[in-house]
């Protein structure tokens, strides 16, 4: 990185950049040459260095700069506002910053690259700068969100009303959630109950979340529904284990997340609860591998392989578990005793272990 | 393995002469970013240990287990087709009955691939292709769609190719490596979450910086344009290194190992990626393939919330997997790129990161499956052959039979028809059955649907061709009030795969006079293929398109057309010709003057062969399900 530009200022680095504005003004995919030009020459090697510092007068001093025409004018501009809009983002809220932003929310793409990366060299967004600004707007009323709420807090009036987005919720601290835990408008969206069950991890705040999942929500993931379902074993109480337990069995999309967890539990209750399942139809086969990541639940299955009444569709299971834990001297000297009884299942357990 | 040691040497030493020593980790977050943090907007989605399909993506074990599992279920066979760099065995999986021949015994089946996983980081594509092997399995007895593909296509589905990258992308879900490199046209990361290419000199270590842009693209290994493309490298540390030669990596190899016992009887090939919301194609020249090509994507395409087509033109290529199969196999062939669009996530609310639309929101998983699930079987229907219809029966009101025909296999590509007409028809109620080879609408159990995202006219042009009592020729066009599909208990294979007509024959109508009677059928299926206008001759697939497949006039093509190919009253004779109007939907039930005899129906008329004339069937009790 060059330490001169470094110290460039943030109008004077625009107007080194905006000189290298491409002529023409329409939508258009550039070279990539081209925009690596652009890009090398761009504020981004000053805003780093500004955000970095905490040196807000310089960023917002930027702003005029870059004008918030109808749409960009070209490349240059448009990376210009880009880079600005992601500066923004934490720097102090100010009427013309948001004005500014929310001109840019409303620009179109003008320039575009066709990367090899999407599709075949599909021409990409270049310099997104009205999705930046959006992004920039959305995480500024979220901290003023969480500001108006620390007020709240602070003076124990009524909370003001504000809208349950990921990016409040990234606002708030622990203290704040604990002080909101009762004061939230229900029902709460996923993420937002989660977070509050971690703070206080109860039966109230378990149903809350578990009510939450089971609602057909816009943003369901399944990488929540496992972190929560961690979070709840890793409490060690039994009745929250007992409450997510029963929500499980009733949640086709809470259940694979409470068999991932059971696994990575070592309590006897988590194996137990694993054991119950290893029949079920559906869920059998996530019961039986969640068994065979464990120690006490692998050497359980290497029982059941001795088991002579073992339905064949779970005899098949277990060995579809124990092969994807590399037990193969365990497979092979099945295969190796149970040929002739089940000769096309062992066809395909050598198959499995390349024999 | 020396000269393979010199090699990576060689690759390493170029790799750190573009690149300089400031590879970063970034990490994905939610929100929130800090330093050498990228904020998505949405949830990083961490690989889930489930079998089962969830808001999300699985881990590569689970989607084995799950794959395994669907393999015993009896029409999935589990087939090792290669090793990877890293020793992990490379899956197929064979989807259909063991018979290898059409459900009537008349034809070999055709094949169908999917394949996905080429690319590692994106996810969305082993999640899209077992859900196809996932609707297979759930559907094999469906009695409808899914058990016509079963009986009629053999599929062959890779749901992961680069399973070495895959796993490398899945051990560290949230992390990435950006590197400096002067060849990089772009500053995206490339490296764990991010890793495009497979493991070829590449360590699981994602800090080590010296092997982090190595790999060979899969999707730029292949012939027959290897190596002849600027959008292929030689650079190894480029994103579209092409690799040492055409094949050479063990990935595309498996591949080619499991289509090899299906070679001469393939139809469609689809390699899944992401991102870009479109099917690629590559145009071969090859007039007829290239037509079809365009029509079979533009189905799919219609199946899916707005996917586009976008073929390239004849002659030259990148050296895709998609290319070598519609050139070697002149077959329709794609690239289909998952959702989003170019603008990435963005396109669902969030940041609009360059680069995420490779992280498709856990939100989006499930539709996104079953979506396009939906539109590529639609595919495999498509290019199963075109529609026929495959057998008649005439009853009285008192399931009297009246008539009856179908047409039966004659050797290897060929059907011959056997019918007994009545000699004339009865007055009253009566109830005319015509049974396709196929679904050829959808049936919910309650009504009549088309397939996702079609717009084939729900009932088809049926019109009765005959001569009446003085000679004279007359059509009438059956009303779409008296036409309906067969539904859950009285379809006779799959559901909708019967058309009931109701005639009702009125003491001194024509109809009650006719000498002759003939039946023509103007059909669309699901996705709008037209009837093989003469069922004597077994439709295929040979060179590019479509061969002994006649339209209305006999001649053998790629539209299809109405089948005049059933005889309801009256013996010998010229047959009569198609209505020149049929077109789809029902006609008004007036009598209309013929308007000539056309060539197509002596043609059938020649290749009919009676049998069984002495048959006492025709005055027999008909005991199958009648209409409501």
């Amino acid at each position: 990185m060059n330490t001169r530009s470094m110290r460039m200022s943030w109008p004077a680095a625009l107007a080194v950049g905006l000189c290298l504005a491409v002529p023409a003004a329409q939508a258009a995919t550039m070279t990539v040459e081209r925009l690596n030009a652009l890009r090398a020459a761009s504020p981004l090697l000053t805003w780093q260095a500004n955000v970095a510092a905490g040196d807000w007068e310089t960023v917002l001093a930027a702003i005029p700069a870059v004008e918030p025409t109808a749409a960009p004018r070209d490349a240059s501009h448009e990376l210009a506002a880009e880079q600005l809009a992601l500066a923004l983002r934490q720097a102090p809220i100010t009427a013309m910053g948001r004005q500014w932003l929310a001109q840019v929310a409303q620009w179109p793409v003008l320039t575009r690259v066709a990367l090899p990366d999407a599709g075949r060299g599909i021409p990409v967004p270049a310099f997104p700068a009205g999705a930046a600004a959006r992004a920039t707007l959305r995480v500024w009323q979220a901290r003023e969100a969480a500001a108006r709420i620390q007020q709240g807090l602070d003076q124990g009036a009524v909370l003001p009303d504000f809208e349950l987005t990921p990016q409040l919720l990234a606002q708030l601290t622990t203290e704040q959630l604990r002080a909101l835990r009762d004061r939230l408008p229900r029902p709460l969206p996923a993420d937002w109950a989660l977070a509050l069950l971690r703070v206080v991890p109860d039966v109230d705040r378990l149903s809350d979340w578990l009510a939450a999942e089971m609602r057909a929500d816009e943003r369901a993931s399944a990488s929540r529904r496992v972190a929560g379902c961690r979070f709840v074993l890793s409490t060690g109480q039994a009745a929250l284990f007992d409450q997510l337990a029963e929500a499980a069995l009733a949640h086709d999309g809470l259940r694979a997340a409470w068999l991932q967890a059971l696994a990575a539990d070592t309590g006897a209750r988590s194996r137990a609860a694993l054991q119950n399942k290893v029949s079920d139809t559906r869920y059998g086969l996530d019961a039986l591998r969640a068994l065979a990541r464990r120690p006490d639940g692998r050497r359980w299955l290497l029982e059941q392989l001795e088991e002579p009444g073992l339905p064949r569709v779970q005899l098949r299971r277990v060995l579809i578990a124990l092969a994807e834990q590399d037990e193969s001297a365990v497979l092979r000297d099945w295969v190796q005793s149970r040929r002739q009884q089940h000769a096309e299942l062992a066809e395909e357990v050598l198959a499995w272990l390349g024999d | 393995m020396a000269r393979g040691l010199v090699c990576v040497a060689i690759a390493c030493w170029a790799l750190l002469v573009h690149t300089s020593a400031t590879a970063t980790v970034q990490t994905y977050v939610e929100s929130g970013a800090g330093a050498n943090e990228i904020e998505l907007g949405y949830p990083v989605p961490t690989p889930v240990d489930s079998a089962l399909p969830v808001a999300g993506f699985r881990s590569y074990a689970s989607l084995l287990a799950r794959h395994r599992d669907l393999a015993g279920l009896g029409v999935i066979e589990e087939r090792r087709v290669g090793t990877t760099l890293e020793g992990r065995p490379i899956w197929a999986y064979v989807i259909g009955d063991a018979d290898l021949r059409l459900a009537d015994g008349s034809g070999r089946e055709p094949a169908i691939v999917f394949n996905g996983g080429t690319h590692a980081r994106e996810w969305a594509s082993p999640e899209v292709a077992t859900a196809l092997l996932e609707t297979l399995a759930a559907g094999a007895q469906d009695g409808a769609f899914i058990e016509f593909l079963i009986d009629q296509t053999t599929i062959v589905l890779l749901p992961v190719l680069n399973i070495d990258g895959f796993l490398h992308t899945q051990r560290t879900p949230a992390q990435v490596l950006r590197t400096r490199y002067s060849g990089d046209p772009s500053n995206w990361p490339r490296d764990g979450r991010m890793r495009r290419k497979n493991m070829r000199g590449v360590d699981n270590d994602l800090t080590t910086e010296a092997d982090g842009m190595l790999g060979v693209d899969l999707n730029r290994n292949n012939s027959p344009f290897w190596a002849t493309s600027s959008r292929s490298s030689r650079d190894t540390a480029s994103l579209v290194y092409h690799g040492a030669g055409p094949a050479s990596e063990p990935e595309v190899l498996a591949l080619q190992a499991a289509v090899a016992d299906w070679e001469d009887r393939l139809r469609l090939f689809v390699d899944i990626h992401s991102f870009s919301r479109v099917f690629f194609a590559a145009d071969t020249g090859h007039a007829r393939r290239d037509a079809i090509a365009r029509q079979v994507a533009n189905i799919m395409g219609a199946a899916t919330s707005g996917y586009g087509y976008d073929p390239s033109p004849a002659g030259g290529g990148i050296g895709a997997l998609d290319e070598y199969f519609a050139y070697r196999y002149q077959i329709p062939s794609y690239t289909l790129e998952i959702e989003p669009g170019a603008a990435g996530a963005s396109e669902y609310g969030h940041n609009g990161v360059t680069h995420d639309g490779f992280i498709l929101p856990e939100d989006q998983v499930t539709r996104v499956r079953d979506e396009l699930a939906s539109a590529l079987l639609l595919g495999a229907y498509r290019q199963a052959g075109p529609p026929v219809v495959h057998a008649f029966r005439l009853e009285a009101a008192d399931g009297m039979m009246l008539a009856e025909g179908a047409w039966q296999p004659d050797g290897q590509q060929a059907r011959q028809l056997d019918d007994q007409p009545a000699t004339q028809l009865p007055t009253g109620e009566l109830t005319l059955a015509l049974q396709f080879d196929r679904p050829m609408r959808q049936h919910d159990g309650q009504q009549v649907l088309q397939y996702r995202g079609q717009s084939v006219p729900l009932l088809p042009a049926v019109t009765l061709v005959g001569r009446d009592a003085d000679d004279q020729p007359f059509e009438w066009s059956v009303a779409a009030a008296d036409m309906r599909w067969s539904g859950v208990s009285d379809s006779a294979r799959y559901r909708a795969d019967t058309l009931f007509i109701t005639l009702d024959v009125e003491p001194g109508s024509g109809l009650a006079a006719a000498r002759r009677l003939d039946v023509v059928v103007d059909a669309q299926d699901l996705s709008g293929q037209r009837l093989d206008a003469l069922p004597a001759t077994v439709a295929d697939w040979a060179d590019g398109g479509w061969t002994r497949y006649e339209d209305a006039d006999g001649r053998s093509g790629d539209v299809g057309g109405a089948s005049a190919a059933f005889r309801l009253v009256g013996v010998g004779g010229p047959d009569a010709p198609v209505p020149s109007s049929s077109s789809g939907g029902g006609g008004s039930g007036a009598v209309s003057p013929l308007l000539g005899l056309g060539g197509w129906a002596l043609v059938a008329w020649r290749q009919r062969r009676r049998r069984g004339s002495a048959r006492s069937a025709a005055c027999s009790r008909v005991s199958s399900a009648r209409p409501a």
